[in-house]
């Protein structure tokens, strides 16, 4: 059976990003789910799925389109190493599709992206995140 | 019968008819996000990717939005109003002030998954209103603990 869209999705986005060579040249070399790695070693990018959600369309019985929306973050000491891991997600993955076996293949849209200090017991801890949305078209969508 | 053209009174109905319509727009959303948001009750607390539970209603309280018309442009905010009087809410109640609290609930933490209130009302918007776009902001509005809101 094949992978759900969801995981299927989490394998290529990985893939992706860690067959970057501006991601990895920005020092990245993990990619978790948000939420996992027991502290792993800065930088590192976590993701996490927002929303996911079929969508209609005038005219059409089934849904005529997928969209997710995921969110990427990138964990850094400093903030000039956030900003630069940052800078390889965003031109890595905006405006990038997706070969998502099994699916299709959704094409990525960013939606902003800030970098926080997520400061753990006064250490600081710089965070970039940023959100995108893939659109998965076609008859292959639920 | 004459036809007089008066541009100046075109352009401004032009315009408020902009303003009502992202006005109904914002309030779609509030609306939203007040009706949605269900009451947490004891062990039951909402889920990753669910919209939060109300407990202290800190974050529903202070949900609104406001329209900006300036020149031809029309810019609809929504999201969380800024938390005014040393730690009281606009309601006057007072409470544990974070202005950050909507921020994290939207994005998560390192071990927190999101309960993405203002996506869930975005993709719920977006299926009311066919043809609504959000512009790319969002990075920029949740980084002021969604004091702005959504620029859309």
């Amino acid at each position: 059976m094949a992978r759900g869209f969801v995981l299927a999705f989490a394998d290529a986005l990985r893939d992706e990003l860690l067959a970057d060579s501006g991601v990895t040249g920005a020092g990245v070399t993990k990619v978790f789910p948000q939420g996992t790695g027991h502290n792993p070693a800065f930088p590192y990018i976590t993701y996490a799925f927002i929303t996911d959600s079929p969508r209609h369309g005038l005219g059409f019985n089934d849904p005529a389109y997928r969209m997710l929306r995921f969110q990427v973050d990138g964990y850094a000491e400093t903030w000039t190493e956030a900003a630069t891991t940052l800078d390889a997600v965003v031109t890595c993955l905006d405006g990038a599709t997706l070969t998502v076996t099994g699916w299709g293949v959704p094409r990525l849209e960013g939606e902003g992206s800030v970098i926080v200090n997520e400061e753990v017991e006064g250490i600081p801890v710089y965070r970039s995140i940023s959100r995108y949305k893939a659109v998965l078209a076609g008859t292959n969508v639920t | 019968m004459g036809v007089e053209w008066k541009p100046e009174n075109f352009a401004k109905t032009v315009t408020q008819n902009a303003v009502n319509r992202v006005r109904q727009i914002c309030s779609a959303g509030v609306r939203e996000c007040k009706t949605s948001m269900p009451r947490a009750t004891i062990g039951d607390h909402s889920k990753p990717g669910e919209w939060p539970h109300i407990q202290y209603a800190s974050l529903v309280r202070n949900i609104g939005m406001w329209v900006d018309a300036e020149g031809d442009k029309v810019h609809g905010y929504i999201g969380v109003l800024p938390l005014v009087g040393g730690g009281k809410a606009l309601g006057g109640v007072e409470q544990d002030a974070d202005e950050g609290y909507p921020f994290w609930l939207e994005v998560g933490t390192r071990k927190m998954l999101p309960r993405p209130w203002l996506t869930l009302m975005m993709d719920s918007l977006e299926q009311q209103f066919p043809g609504l776009r959000f512009t790319r902001n969002i990075g920029n509005a949740i980084a002021r603990g969604v004091t702005r809101g959504l620029h859309g």
